[in-house]
């Protein structure tokens, strides 16, 4: 008897509990429609600032670029928020921060608005399906859990993995708070005196015994939970998810994968892949910064490129199994990110209180089924706008709860008028005005930045984004009456958002 | 041998319990205080509540392990060296035991950190707290401290086995309803 090897079994676990997953919506079997799938596939802390795609210099993204060359790119697309929580519930629920009020981490969306997002609104002729790598949008998935045929549990395709959590499958959302952001959290004291640390000390012994070659910094790890994985085996799950769905057609596959978030834990054929002499634009350090330093942060970029190059090469394989399956033809896939990731201003990551470029700007690229040629689409979006434009392109019942707009080409057309946002607050209540917070206004090619709430004063940056690439240059002392205007309209937009909360108060 | 003559009594195996109780509750206690601030912010009362009535429970569970292992170690250890004072040398050892735990819980501070040698040393922390357990117990002055403390702490019985219990009722109905 031939034996399997350990990445075989794996694949053979996932297929197989993918389709035990599967089985279990059978009798529902939807007949082959004329309606296409959707795909969204969202990379963890993607931004679009080190993407060969979008003119980064080091070629982190080719299979990306293939991809691209059969859909439309949107170079100017941004996060509504600045890390997983906001960002991910701005886009399954079309709406900004101040709306949803997911912005705290680990926080959820409004109880009120929790029956808006993609999965009601697509209702229940499509097949739902969701899957995060990331526990945060499995927060969200317990608060939708009604509106999905299929919750992949998070630790899916993994080599190894102690979410606790996952035992509670008719509590998921209070079983992961409890036991994995609580009593066995990593990263500080397990709140559990017995269980915790016999949960610690197992991990670290299953880590130990689990070197793998090929990942000589150590095997990626989904952040402060127990999900070790391999990139191939994640990618070879979902593709085997997505076989299986295509039983279920027509479908929405929310599908959002931990890379390339830190740890930046590339295989040994990516992990030297830019020995180069690139270096950052170097920038003054922000006051509300880490102050981490600047060649720290450069080594820590290298890492991150050599991650991304790691994750397009294995979406570059996805995409061509797609491709041949014909899945490409009757789907729109949208490849995204949730929020981006920087190393600047003595800031590594993107759990900061800055929502500088880095932070915000993130890929989206969206192929509609059968397209040939690519089309590039400058004018700025955001993330509330992917909701309502899906729904228009594949002829789903518009809502009407939803602050984002049709995406140009997609049915929207160009409005240099529009403003978009970004906000940042996880230090301020859900249940409260926005007082401490930042807030980003992108008008046409300028961009206002809003600290509130923060020591020694309110204060507000302005750049223009298409002369000032590395929003080097602000104009907020030299063009006051400019600056004004924009001032003006981001404060109107703040008062009208906090209304709500002040009259509660 | 008559396994059933070796049992500890109830009574004193409730005050050993109230003390492990004390430390386990008491932990899980300060880091739910540390973390409510937070919750408060983005959860309801009621979310709140079931984040509480897991944790009870699995405080529960644990007390019971703890306690089963004690009352296992007077059962089986000679008599004189555990049993004969099961109450102070009970309460001293999870006492000492669970401070242990305290301090190698609290070194994980980092994701990247792991206090190897702290957990490398263990064993030997181990012996010697067995050897102070024994020598608690055969000092009278020590025995009756411990004695006094863990029958005080039978209080807390009171509070927690009722939270416990209505916690573990909160649990199976969320997870069977």
């Amino acid at each position: 008897m031939s034996k399997l090897s350990r990445r075989d079994f794996l694949k053979l676990t996932g297929a197989l509990s993918g389709a035990a997953m599967l089985s279990q919506v059978a009798p529902r079997l939807r007949a082959q429609s004329d309606k296409p799938n959707v795909i969204i596939l969202v990379f963890d802390a993607m931004t679009a600032r080190d993407l060969s795609l979008y003119g980064f210099k080091r070629e982190t993204t080719p299979n990306l670029g293939r991809f691209a060359a059969r859909a439309n790119v949107y170079h100017a697309h941004r996060s509504a928020g600045n890390y997983t929580s906001p960002g991910t519930a701005s886009l399954l629920t079309g709406t900004y921060p101040w709306t949803h009020r997911a912005f705290d981490i680990a926080g959820l969306i409004e109880r009120d608005r929790v029956k808006h997002n993609i999965f009601t609104a697509f209702g229940s002729d499509y097949h739902r399906l969701a899957f995060s790598q990331n526990l945060l949008p499995n927060y969200f998935f317990g608060q939708f859990e009604n509106d999905l045929e299929t919750i992949v549990p998070a630790s899916s395709f993994s080599v190894i993995e102690q979410v606790a959590g996952e035992a509670f499958k008719r509590d998921l959302a209070t079983g992961y708070r409890t036991f994995d952001n609580f009593l066995f959290q990593d990263g500080q004291a397990p709140a559990s005196l017995v269980f915790g640390l016999a949960d610690r000390l197992l991990l670290r012994s299953r880590e130990a015994r689990n070197p793998d070659a090929d990942y000589p910094r150590g095997l990626p790890r989904a952040g402060d939970h127990p999900i070790f994985f391999r990139l191939d085996d994640v990618f070879d799950g979902v593709q085997a998810t997505l076989n299986e769905l295509n039983s279920t057609s027509p479908y929405l596959a929310y599908l959002h994968l931990w890379a390339p978030h830190a740890p930046y834990k590339a295989t040994k054929e990516f992990e030297e892949k830019f020995k180069d002499n690139f270096r950052s634009v170097k920038k003054p350090n922000h006051r509300l910064g880490d102050q981490l330093e600047y060649y720290k942060l450069n080594n820590r970029r290298t890492n991150y490129d050599e991650f991304i190059a790691n994750v397009d090469a294995e979406f570059g394989r996805i995409i061509s199994a797609l491709e041949k399956d014909g899945v490409l033809d009757n789907s729109y896939i949208v490849v995204t990110s949730d929020h981006g990731e920087s190393f600047e201003r003595g800031v590594e990551g993107h759990v900061t209180s800055l929502l500088y470029e880095p932070l915000v700007h993130i890929p989206l690229i969206i192929s509609s089924p059968g397209q040939t040629a690519r089309q590039d689409i400058f004018t700025p979006t955001n993330a509330v706008d992917v909701l309502p434009t899906l729904l228009h392109a594949t002829g789903q019942p518009n809502v009407d709860w939803t602050e984002g707009t049709l995406l140009p080409i997609l049915g929207g057309k160009d409005d240099p008028q529009r403003s978009t946002y970004s906000v940042e607050a996880k230090n301020n209540a859900a249940y409260a005005a926005l007082t401490k917070a930042t807030i980003a206004m992108i008008k046409s090619n300028y961009k206002m930045i809003y600290y509130t709430g923060y020591e020694p004063e309110d204060s507000f940056e302005v750049y223009d984004l298409e002369s000032d690439y590395e929003e080097l240059n602000d104009l907020y002392p030299s063009q006051p009456s400019f600056a004004k205007q924009m001032k003006d309209e981001l404060l109107e937009k703040l008062d009208s958002v906090n209304a709500p909360y002040r009259k509660s108060a | 041998m008559d396994i059933s003559s070796r049992f500890p009594r109830q009574k004193d195996i409730a005050a050993v319990y109230a003390v492990i109780v004390l430390m386990i509750y008491g932990w899980t206690i300060l880091k739910f205080n540390y973390n409510l601030p937070g919750w408060l912010y983005f959860l309801n009362l009621g979310e709140i509540a079931g984040v509480f009535a897991y944790s009870a429970v699995s405080n529960l569970l644990e007390s019971l392990l703890v306690l089963l292992c004690i009352v296992a170690a007077a059962v089986l250890l000679p008599k004189k060296w555990f049993a004969d004072s099961f109450v102070a040398r009970g309460a001293a050892l999870s006492i000492l035991v669970l401070a242990l735990m305290m301090y190698i819980a609290s070194q994980f501070t980092t994701k990247q950190y792991y206090p190897s040698e702290i957990i490398r040393w263990s064993p030997a922390i181990l012996i010697v707290i067995a050897v102070i357990v024994y020598f608690l117990g055969r000092v009278n002055f020590t025995r009756k401290v411990l004695e006094f403390f863990a029958d005080r702490a039978i209080i807390f019985l009171y509070i927690t086995i009722p939270i416990s219990v209505i916690s573990l009722v909160i649990v199976l109905f969320r997870l069977v309803l």
